[in-house]
């Protein structure tokens, strides 16, 4: 069985905690990403459970094999680099055979091996080229092929896509949540990237300051973030900031300070009287182009209310709008048939199921 | 390429940027090839001005254990000082703690010393009765009524490693230092220990500033003159440096200290040849 559990972890650079009591379990074959911002603990988790980090407290275990103090060449885990970290001096075949050499493996079985990871990396045929002969994308995907084809018992990515253009970037997400299904290597992905981590994901573990601020499914971490932090970090979200006046089973009603009323989806346990913040996503919000009735700037119709165009930026798909909403700002993606000008006054619906309502910080 | 095409519309050969090079060519050609060519052509004149291979067959009839003396103390200095300097450069490269601090600090000081100062302090550490045999009879090691006698292959050998060393280290160090840690966790996390790290990973990615170290050593090995002929002086065998100034000081022998200088040129153009070979291996 390969689950890697961390216990208690803590590791302090100097009078910087960078993990502070960091328990997380993956379970096996599972795949888990780091997410979070540059600092928040996600590449030193990945390295001490690499090896190359003795943490300071707390325990790693590989199923029930307790790898803390056990050097990184005898734990058994596969690295994938963020600059790919290929051997330039060395030909794929030998990048991949590296490992099996030392392991003492006979040549036909290590020329079988190559041959097979190869074709799962779909590199057939490029055995004999040097890393400088590759392409950016090749080389990440002989990385892999490197780290998999030891059979390790976890695999570990550190920001493997993050040298890559966006367009292969979005294309290798695709391959390697294929891959993994494929082979059902327990997997720690680490990234700041928070759509690569909801593409290839099995759960999301969302880090700030060395802490874990929530682990769940992707949609879970996006539609029901537990608190501001990560309602800001996934999407582009803008807050609206109130009171909750009442709350109904998982639906809440925030009043603002204009005493406008907007209903979302109970996060993070707001309760009645709490300070909170309403999440707001530009694919939660509708622009109403024809003019709707309202009473100090809210309609009748729930969670509508008057915005005025602040400024906009055309995208190319969409037109990205910056609203004004009585005190607030929000971000509202608007059709290019129909393009606002700032100052014009129109009407926006948020849609009640889709927005978080989050215990204010 | 503007300038390019502006030299041919006015009906010139080459690019009018090449004239940049002219002082520098001129310099080359004045200062290196022509002493350089001058000496081969007058190695094979003899005293008359004729050609002759005279000069050749006296070198080789007087000089040749001091020639092979110079080659075997070159090459296994050029090869000790590759065994130790790439020893302490990994060193430096996979421990970073106070030790290699003070140890990086203190090696580079053998760089600031002239080779004559070198000379003379090897001369006084290694002489019979000098640091040395005095520091190991003190130790019970040696009994100072026979000292062991170091002006020879063996002292000549240390003095060299002393001021090469860390030549050597100051640019394996370089070349080590830009090999980026992830290389090396690649090489752990596949499962090598530290030895497999340095030689399947380390010394192959850094073998370009190993070899242009390894040459330069070489080359100045066979060139330097103040060491060996002050531990070793006219004793046989010496070097041919010392030879070389032996004929034109005592007998203004140009032409047989010519021919001496071809011989180091020949030895020098070994490592020529391997450096450009490996070299054009790499490029392709």
């Amino acid at each position: 069985m390969s689950e890697l559990r961390m216990e208690n972890l803590v590791a302090r650079y100097g009078k910087v905690t960078a993990l502070d009591r960091l328990n997380l379990t993956i379970k096996d074959g599972e795949l888990v990403t780091l997410l979070g911002p540059s600092g928040c603990g996600k590449t030193t988790t990945l390295r001490s459970v690499s090896g190359f980090l003795k943490p300071d407290e707390g325990e790693i275990y590989i199923g029930n094999r307790n790898i803390t103090d056990i050097p990184p060449e005898k734990r058994g885990i596969g690295l994938v680099f963020q600059n790919y970290a290929l051997w330039p001096h060395m030909t794929v075949f030998q990048n991949l055979a590296f490992g099996l050499e030392l392991r003492k493996v006979p040549l036909e079985e290590i020329k079988k091996r190559v041959r097979s990871v190869l074709s799962v990396v779909k590199l057939e045929g490029y055995e004999d080229r040097y890393p400088r002969q590759l392409s950016g994308g090749q080389q990440q995907r002989v990385a892999l092929a490197r780290a998999i084809i030891l059979e390790p018992d976890i695999l570990l990515l550190d920001e493997p896509l993050s040298n890559l253009d966006a367009l292969l970037r979005e294309q290798m997400r695709f391959e390697i949540a294929q891959i993994h299904r494929r082979l059902g290597i327990t997997t720690l992905y680490v990234t700041h990237d928070q759509t690569e981590a909801m593409v290839i994901s099995d759960r999301i573990v969302i880090m700030k300051d060395g802490k874990v601020m929530q682990d769940g499914r992707p949609e879970e971490i996006y539609l029901r973030p537990k608190n501001r932090f990560v309602a800001g970090f996934m999407g582009t979200t803008t807050f609206i900031e109130g009171t909750i006046k009442s709350s109904h089973g998982d639906s809440c009603v925030l009043k603002t300070s204009e005493g406008w009323e907007l209903r979302g989806i109970t996060c993070g346990g707001v309760t009645p009287g709490s300070k909170a913040s309403a999440a707001v996503r530009p694919e939660a919000v509708e622009i109403l182009y024809s003019p709707v009735a309202t009473v100090s700037g809210q309609s009748h119709t729930e969670n509508s209310f008057e915005a005025e165009v602040d400024s906009s930026y055309f995208t190319g798909e969409v037109i990205d709008y910056h609203f004004r909403l009585g005190g607030s700002y929000i971000r509202v993606r608007g059709d290019t048939k129909k393009i606002l000008k700032p100052g014009e006054k129109v009407t926006v619906r948020i849609d009640p199921d889709r927005l978080p309502i989050v215990p204010a910080e | 390429m503007l300038v390019s095409s502006s030299a041919s519309r006015k009906g010139l050969n080459v690019p009018s940027y090449l004239f940049l090079l002219a002082p520098a060519v001129i310099f080359m050609l004045l200062m290196y090839a022509y002493p350089f060519l001058a000496s081969i052509v007058r190695s094979f004149l003899d005293k008359s001005g004729a050609f002759s291979f005279e000069n050749y067959l006296k070198t080789i009839d007087l000089y040749t254990k001091d020639i092979a003396f110079t080659f075997s103390v070159t090459l296994f200095n050029t090869a000790c000082t590759a065994v130790l300097a790439i020893l302490l450069a990994v060193y430096f490269r996979i421990r970073q703690n106070r030790i290699t601090k003070i140890l990086s600090a203190i090696y580079k000081l053998p760089l600031f010393i002239p080779f004559v100062v070198v000379a003379q302090m090897m001369n006084s550490f290694l002489a019979p009765h000098g640091l040395l045999n005095v520091a190991l009879a003190q130790l019970g090691l040696i009994d100072l009524k026979q000292p062991l006698q170091l002006f020879n292959f063996a002292g000549l050998s240390f003095g060299f490693l002393w001021k090469q060393v860390p030549f050597a280290v100051l640019i394996m160090h370089g070349g080590f230092q830009m090999i980026d840690n992830s290389y090396i966790e690649a090489a752990r996390s596949a499962g090598a220990g530290m030895g497999k790290v340095i030689t399947r990973v380390l010394i192959p990615m850094n073998k370009s500033s190993i070899l242009v170290s390894l040459v330069l050593v070489y080359s100045q090995i066979v060139g330097t003159f103040t060491l060996p002929y002050m531990l070793i002086g006219g004793k046989i065998p010496t070097t041919i440096t010392v030879d070389i100034a032996h004929r034109v000081n005592y007998f203004r022998d140009f032409g047989v200290a010519n021919a001496l200088g071809v011989f180091s040129y020949l030895l020098v153009l070994l490592t020529a040849w391997y450096y450009l070979k490996t070299k054009l291996g790499e490029t392709k």
